[in-house]
């Protein structure tokens, strides 16, 4: 494949990778002063209370993230090659609450903690919620690592032996690897985010960031706070680098089987992934009754809802390409290379966002501070390498074969536009519908760029939630329910038509 | 067949879209009013003026202090027209640093002079104070906190009392207005004994209202509209309005202010006038935001409890200018610098 055309397109792919995802952290390193280096550095050592908060934050990123991929993990096991409608509803619950973002999970949850006598507030319940909120990205990284498994192999293997002792010697070690990557995926997503720990009274670091910022303006201080954050995301990185892979094996053979016996746990996986959603529409459907606060509340959101659901459209168009061109070479890349892409993963939305103004904020021939670019521009910011990570997962998916003999036999920009890009497309729809599920629940980054009348879904729906209007918020999630729901069906579709 | 068909319809749009369009009037608000209450307000002004009001909204954790250095770093290219501030101290500051350009929108004619700069730079429009919140089911009558300085008292823990951080919003005007009427010493004593007691600091004040709401915190400071609205909803809580004996409490009065540079002038000065119309500041007591008229005679809100307010006495000016030497206090003392 050693043609022009592929080389020259992949190259684009990641100048426009460079120019969306690390542009902005790049402006940080710009806008730092070289004559405060000593107030950074004594900004980028946490304090006694800053260290509380950053251990805090890891511990609930991490038990969280721990919660995801339990509940993910035993729903994937359970649902895996299962023909049961709890296996079904399971699959389908997860693909619809992808894009559905973590604060409306609470606000189903803020009751039922509200009731218990530990009175609601704290990290274990903010970490439950996100948790859950995270579960169905969990779930399906797991179950698409599991269809590298022959169900041939587990059928001989029960020939030998209990259900348990498979679970035990095969299931688990297989797992293993994708449950790690997806921890990891879950952990930067939530370190990055302090939401729902605001919605729970908790100070995440994240928030002291975007505090900071907002109090302050000041372009180097909220690069030298985050220095503690951005370590720890790259930290976490390196198992997403390396267990990755085995989200990203070829499928063995696609035979139903019959579910595991004797593994409990398994199906109460399933039952979880099933759950967060029922809970939603239950504490939804009770809030939004009588449906005056749902008519009151929708026509004020109407500009906010096509914001949301145009920017998020937007991120993922752009992705889209972007993720098939840049995924041809993550795919291939060393080490470093594939540091340079994900990196961006482990900044604080806070941060992305606090670089977009620092870099558009200027005077330009044009600019697209204060404009609506600035939603997609900052979703790309933070996801663009979760869509170029689906994408290239894909093509390692794809069989040499028929990309050698596609080499073999055409020229080589031919093999490239007729063949390549036509089995790599399935893997970059995902990880562009990936982008817009993560850019429709985007928040961090958001909370500081929002352009003038352009407001989204969530920013709405969290400061709703920060007044407890609690009836307006149910209709408004009811309506992002539906339209996140309904494209997460739709991309399904697509995709499973593509592939 | 089928494609040239579709090419036909998506250019006939196309066309469509590029035919001339009438100019819509604008105007771009900056607003820390809550939006559940502000957005009834500037959807009246769009349907009673036919100018469309594209507004950013604060959120709790940075509040008009947020709005207010984004405006501070937009000057060299103004983006705001107006700033709608639901409080006095970041509108004083930018005054101060030349942010503000004076106007005179007809409605503010009526308002006293209180209530306006003597520069035109800006008007006040409804007022909240700062208030006590207890649970009434985890304290009794008399061990409810009548004064800010109670919450020092032995029978209470300190992480059972809550407070917003005092770096944003009216939590700073409030440190900004006790280091203006008790000076800087007694003032910052009062913080540094709170810090020192462990009293949960929370990075807002409906955050310390749920708190309250909840028993995770038998008593708090917040904004009087924060309280009213847990009232309001039935929640077991008391509002208490501190130093009613003695030095009164903190009016936050709300402001409307034209930003320099602005480029929708007409638009501007069309939204103020609205906005500090008598009909406007009433929507707004209506709704539960502002508790008291800035041209009434000082009767406020029923949910307070009492139909007169004392008021701290100390000024605007002087409480915006305690601003920055406090806020640097409150950052020493909270571990925030």
């Amino acid at each position: 494949m050693a043609g022009w055309l592929p080389r020259i397109l992949s190259g684009l792919g990641c100048v426009l990778f460079m120019a969306l995802s690390w542009a902005p952290l790049a402006a940080w390193v710009a806008a730092a002063p070289a004559g405060d280096v000593m107030e950074g550095i004594r900004l980028a050592v946490p304090d006694a209370r800053r260290g509380q908060v950053l251990l805090e934050t890891v511990l609930y990123a991490a038990g969280s993230s721990a919660l995801a991929v339990m509940i993910g993990a035993g729903g994937a096991a359970y649902c895996w090659r299962c023909s049961t409608p709890l296996a079904g509803g399971a699959s389908a619950a997860a693909v619809a609450a992808l894009p559905f973002p973590a604060y409306l999970h609470a606000l189903a949850w803020l009751p039922v903690f509200a009731a218990l006598p530990s009175r609601g507030a704290g990290w274990i319940t903010a970490g439950w919620v996100q948790g859950l909120a995270l579960s169905p990205m969990a779930f399906l990284l797991v179950r698409t690592s599991l269809e590298r498994m022959d169900a041939r192999w587990i059928d001989a293997a029960r020939v030998f032996g209990p259900d348990r002792r498979l679970l035990a010697r095969v299931l688990t070690p297989t797992l293993g690897g994708a449950a790690l990557a997806a921890f990891s995926m879950a952990f930067l997503l939530t370190a990055g985010d302090p939401a729902v720990a605001s919605l729970f009274s908790r100070n995440a670091f994240a928030m002291e960031i975007f505090a900071d910022f907002s109090a302050t303006h000041d372009a180097a201080r909220a690069l030298w706070l985050s220095t503690p954050l951005i370590l720890v995301g790259l930290v976490a990185l390196e198992p997403l680098r390396r267990y990755w892979p085995n989200i990203a094996q070829r499928p063995g053979g696609n035979r139903s089987m019959q579910p595991l016996a004797g593994v409990p746990y398994l199906a109460a996986g399933a039952v979880l992934t099933v759950l967060p959603v029922l809970m939603l529409l239950v504490a939804v459907l009770r809030q939004s009754w009588p449906p005056r606060a749902f008519w009151a509340a929708v026509p004020l959101s109407g500009r906010d809802a096509l914001t949301s659901a145009g920017s998020a459209a937007a991120a993922g168009l752009i992705a889209l390409p972007v993720s098939l061109l840049a995924g041809r070479v993550v795919w291939r890349a060393s080490k470093l290379g594939w540091w340079w892409m994900t990196a961006p993963l482990a900044a604080p939305g806070a941060l992305a966002g606090a670089g977009l103004i620092w870099l558009w904020n200027r005077e330009l021939w044009w600019t697209p501070y204060g404009t609506f670019w600035m939603l997609p521009l900052a979703a790309l910011a933070r996801y663009l390498p979760v869509g170029i990570l689906v994408a290239a997962a894909w093509r390692s998916r794809l069989d040499p074969a028929l990309l050698e003999a596609a080499a073999v036999l055409g020229p080589p920009w031919q093999a490239f536009v007729k063949v390549e890009v036509p089995l790599a497309a399935p893997g970059a729809v995902v990880g562009a519908v990936a982008v817009f599920a993560l850019a429709l629940a985007e928040l961090p980054a958001t909370l500081l760029i929002s352009p003038p009348g352009s407001g989204t879904l969530s920013l709405r729906i969290y400061n709703y939630l920060h007044y407890g209007a609690s009836s307006s918020v149910a209709a408004l999630s009811l309506c992002l329910m539906a339209g996140a729901g309904l494209a997460a069906c739709i991309a399904w579709r697509i995709w499973r038509r593509l592939a | 067949m089928l494609h040239f068909r579709f090419s036909f319809a998506a250019l006939i749009l196309v066309l469509a879209g590029c035919g001339k369009r009438p100019v819509e009037r604008i105007v771009t608000v900056y607003v820390s009013v809550d939006q559940v209450h502000a957005e009834p307000v500037l959807r009246a002004f769009e349907r009673a003026s036919g100018i469309r009001a594209k507004a950013v909204f604060d959120v709790e954790a940075a509040k008009a202090t947020g709005l207010a250095n984004r405006i501070a770093a937009e000057r060299s290219r103004p983006q705001a027209d107006v700033f709608w501030n639901s409080e006095f101290v970041q509108t004083l500051r930018l005054k101060q640093e030349g942010l503000l350009e004076p106007a005179l929108p007809a409605s503010a004619r009526g308002l006293p002079e209180t209530a306006r700069d003597k520069d035109g730079c800006w008007y006040a429009s409804g007022a909240r104070f700062r208030v006590l919140i207890a649970n009434t089911k985890k304290l009794a009558e008399q061990e409810r906190p009548r004064e800010w300085a109670d919450f020092l008292a032995g029978r209470f823990r300190g992480p059972d009392l809550a407070i917003a951080l005092p770096l944003f919003g009216t939590s700073a005007d409030q440190a900004a207005a006790l280091y203006a009427a008790w000076g800087p010493e007694r003032a910052r004593g009062l913080y540094q004994k709170l810090k020192d007691r462990s009293v949960r600091v929370v990075d807002g004040n409906s955050v310390v209202r749920d708190l309250v709401v909840q028993g995770a915190a038998v008593a708090g400071w917040t904004d009087s509209d924060d309280a009213c609205g847990a009232v309001a909803e039935g929640a077991a809580v008391q509002v208490i309005l501190p130093g009613q004996e003695g030095e009164g409490t903190l009016e936050i009065p709300g402001t409307v202010a034209r930003v320099k540079g602005g480029r929708h002038v007409e638009e501007a000065r069309a939204l103020m006038d609205f906005l500090l119309r008598p009909e406007s500041e009433k929507m707004l007591i209506d709704s539960g935001f502002y508790q008291a008229s800035v041209r009434s005679d000082g009767a406020v809100h029923p949910c307070l409890g009492r139909r007169q307010v004392v008021r701290l006495k100390a000024g605007l000016e002087e409480i915006s200018k305690q601003l920055e030497p406090s806020r640097q206090d409150m950052a020493a003392i909270f571990g925030r610098s």
